[in-house]
């Protein structure tokens, strides 16, 4: 079955590529013309897969994986009222919401904002990893866990949208006023540069390395490839 | 899977189009690397950024962490937040409390030697309600950065709020009292009733026979105390007898509930230095005692009175014609081992400065008061112990000039320092018991029995007389009668002629006269008629007088049944009492 389903021919065997604007699939100039093609209708640059997109995906991770850590640190929302002023870090805010009995609330702020992130960058590492060592195990549940994780992405962004509305709404002046803290920010910037690096990774790599794998021992693959 | 397989013969048949193809552009640079740059910059800087507004980490020791959150609590000076309290845990000996508090970044410099850190709660101290605002926001811990050079980590939190903070311009000083009264920190300093300043510790000697307080005037009144300030309780209501009769004296109402200290500087005082901070000052139990001179202002003095000193209190005033010249300091009783008896002595002092400006001199040149009072006492100036308060029978010495005393022998002290002693005079009420006492021995001194006797024996004698004359032969007696008669027969006639004589020359005249005298005793009848003005006056001053007279009695009676009414006055209801005032 996993044989059978490696071994099908796929378009950039075929030297066809779809355009990725317009949906035209157009055949590619033979690769030893030493160029770059462009969609015959729309005029796109026509790739056979997202140029780059192993070391992108990585840089974009690095970075998240920079920034997950003032994210975490440092304070997302300053909320100040008559009686000073208080500070509060994303932990800090969970466990203000379990010490108060909002358990559900606790578990969904924890796991929308540090487990989502945090398993974001691990899965996405470990793709990439795959990738590179040109893995063949379980390239299915891998394209699983890629989607799962794509999927999961937007949500992390609720942390975000809260202290945005609450800056917004709450400047009673003196008495109440709430605002972002520089944690904000390095959480907003994880959240985007994850779900970059998500959209910048291609998952067909997976299936390339997974077909390169046996292909070693398959002659003819690569004698397609090389045509 | 019908379809022609992928090959390069099917592709030439296929619709699908050819791509357009485009020059190689090489991209040396990948310049999305730029982003992870970017993200560690980012994170460097916020990183930084925390690191430099993380300050000191410090400890502070507190009896205790009520109120206190780890996390929440801050450190706060002057209402601005510069800490924040991390972690409250017992100490190893769990004694106290070991809360370790954040400092923020600058923070440093207010980490002084002397720094002192406390818990700000709501609290009642000195008449002021304080930390109201942490009913609602929680405690907070209040810091007064000191003034000292060196810096440290680990602190030891006070107690209660200092009542006075490092930068408050002002001047502390010592007082030392042998009882606290009711003062406490806080407690205000009154000068002329208008709070200057306040108490800002209290503490036992190290002997434990006193106390000590610190007080702390504030910046435009440290000026006002001088070396020669006294400082005196100022707490509750000072109520005295004395001889001069009921005090009543009491500061604020502020500090008649919670007490408190006032000052002043006598007004005899000589202009002083301004004193130094933490001058040591004695803090005395009233104003009175507070304001008397010190020894170098005073004059000693000594008289032995004969009289009982009952009623003469330490504190008593000498006066000169009721002016106060000085007070009596001691009253005791010793044996007099030369001359064989118990005297009394009283000593007294008086002011220098009122004697010498009595004299009319007050300068360096003018005679000394003991001078003075030796002159004075030659020309007769006597002690005398006086009644100054009926009532209570508080008694004081006056100072009189006598006439016709003796000059005393000793008039000059016998050594330095020693008192003066003056000469007395009996006091004005004995001098009257003594008369009274003299009055009613001659009176016993009169014999009413033998006076009575010898009137008996003389009542006799002339009723024996009386007895003997009945008895007498009458017919010697008629002959005897009968020469008188003629004899006196011959004188009436010779009367007879004068009288002729008296009627011849003078009788007109006297008929003048006569007629004048009775015009004149008309004039005086008129006078005396009962409608006559003078009549009337007469009798209008007479009735006055009744009256009068009835009052006394009235008076009299009242005394006698209520003798007190003399000090207090009638009382309201007037009960047997108010025809004195209907009249």
């Amino acid at each position: 079955m996993k044989g059978s389903l490696l071994s099908v021919p796929t378009a950039a065997a075929a030297g066809l590529a779809r355009c990725r604007a317009c949906g035209q699939l157009s055949r590619l100039p033979a690769p030893t013309s030493d160029g770059a093609a462009a969609c015959p209708r729309c005029g796109t640059v026509l790739h056979l897969r997202q140029p780059a997109s192993v070391a992108r995906t990585w840089a974009y991770l690095s970075a998240a994986a920079v920034l997950y850590v003032p994210a975490n640190v440092l304070p997302v929302m300053r909320s100040g009222s008559l009686f000073g002023v208080q500070e509060d870090t994303i932990l800090s805010g969970v466990v203000f919401l379990w010490h108060d009995g909002s358990w559900f609330l606790a578990a969904l702020v924890f796991v929308a904002s540090i487990v989502v992130p945090l398993a974001k960058l691990l899965v996405l590492a470990f793709l990439l990893l795959g990738v590179q060592w040109r893995s063949a195990w379980r390239p299915q549940w891998r394209t699983r866990l890629y989607r799962i994780i794509e999927y999961l992405g937007r949500w992390s962004m609720l942390d975000i949208y809260v202290v945005t509305l609450l800056a917004a709404l709450i400047q009673v002046q003196s008495l109440a006023s709430i605002q972002a803290g520089p944690g904000a920010v390095a959480f907003g910037a994880v959240v985007v540069l994850t779900m970059l690096a998500s959209q910048s990774f291609d998952p067909r790599l997976i299936w390339d390395a997974a077909a390169a794998a046996p292909a070693t021992a398959r002659p003819p693959a690569s004698a397609q490839a090389s045509r | 899977m019908n379809e022609p397989p992928p090959t390069q013969p099917a592709a030439a048949a296929d619709p699908i189009p050819e791509a357009v193809a485009l020059p190689r552009r090489r991209r040396n640079l990948q310049l999305v690397w730029l982003v992870p740059v970017l993200a560690v910059l980012i994170a460097i800087v916020l990183g930084v950024r925390a690191w430099i507004d993380h300050g000191p980490v410090i400890t502070i020791r507190f009896p205790s962490a009520e109120g206190l959150e780890p996390g929440k609590t801050r450190i706060r000076y002057k209402s601005v937040d510069i800490g924040t309290v991390k972690a409250v845990r017992l100490s190893a000996d769990r004694k106290a409390v070991v809360v370790v508090a954040e400092m923020v970044n600058g923070a440093q410099s207010l980490l002084r030697e002397d720094t002192r850190f406390w818990v700000v709660r709501p609290r009642f101290a000195g008449g002021e309600l304080t930390g109201l605002s942490t009913v609602l926001s929680g405690a907070f811990v209040g810091v007064d950065v000191g003034k000292s050079e060196t810096t440290r980590r680990d602190f030891t939190g006070l107690d209660a709020p200092p009542s006075i903070t490092t930068d408050e311009p002002g001047r502390e000083f010592v007082l030392h009292s042998s009882d606290l009264g009711s003062i406490d920190i806080g407690s205000p300093v009154y000068y002329r009733r208008m709070n200057v300043g306040k108490v800002t510790a209290i503490g036992l000697d190290a002997d434990g026979r006193g106390v000590n307080l610190r007080v702390f005037l504030h910046t435009p009144y440290e000026g006002l105390v001088t070396h020669n300030t006294r400082f005196w309780h100022a707490s509750g209501v000072d109520l005295s007898f004395d001889g001069g009769g009921i005090k009543l004296q009491t500061q604020s109402l502020v500090s008649v509930l919670l007490g408190g200290i006032a000052f002043g500087t006598p007004p005899a005082a000589a202009p002083a230095a301004v004193a130094a901070p933490d001058y040591v000052f004695t803090l005395f139990a009233d104003e009175a005692r507070a304001m008397k001179r010190s020894n170098a202002e005073v004059m000693p003095l000594l008289a032995y009175f004969k009289e009982s000193m009952r009623g003469l209190a330490p504190g008593a005033p000498v006066d000169f014609r009721g002016v106060t010249v000085g007070e009596v300091k001691s009253v005791e009783i010793n044996f007099d081992t030369e001359a064989r008896e118990i005297r009394a002595p009283v000593h007294m002092v008086l002011y220098r400065d009122l004697i010498r400006a009595s004299a009319g001199g007050s300068g360096p040149d003018a005679a000394s008061a003991e001078e003075l009072l030796q002159r004075a006492i030659a020309r007769g100036l006597r002690a005398q112990l006086r009644i100054g308060n009926l009532i209570t029978g508080q008694r004081h010495v006056a100072l009189e000039f006598a006439r016709g005393v003796p000059v005393p022998r000793l008039l000059a002290p016998e050594g330095a320092g020693a008192p003066l002693e003056i000469p007395t005079l009996p006091g004005g009420l004995e001098d009257l018991q003594a008369t009274l006492t003299q009055i009613a021995k001659t009176i016993e001194r009169v014999p009413f029995d033998e006076l009575a006797t010898d009137m008996q024996a003389a009542l006799k004698s002339l009723r024996a007389l009386l007895d003997k004359t009945g008895q007498l032969p009458l017919s010697d007696l008629t002959a005897e009668l009968r020469g008188t008669l003629a004899s006196l027969d011959v004188a009436l006639r010779r009367a007879d002629q004068v009288l002729r004589q008296f009627d011849e020359t003078l009788a007109p005249g006297l008929g003048a006269a006569i007629s004048e005298t009775r015009q004149t005793m008309k004039a005086a009848n008129e006078l005396l008629t009962s409608d006559a003005p003078a009549q009337q006056d007469l009798r209008n001053a007479l009735q006055e007088l009744a009256r009068a007279a009835q009052s006394m009695r009235e008076l009299t009676d009242l005394l006698q049944r209520r003798p007190d009414v003399l000090l207090r006055g009638r009382p309201a209801d007037g009960s047997g009492v108010g025809t004195e005032g209907e009249r």
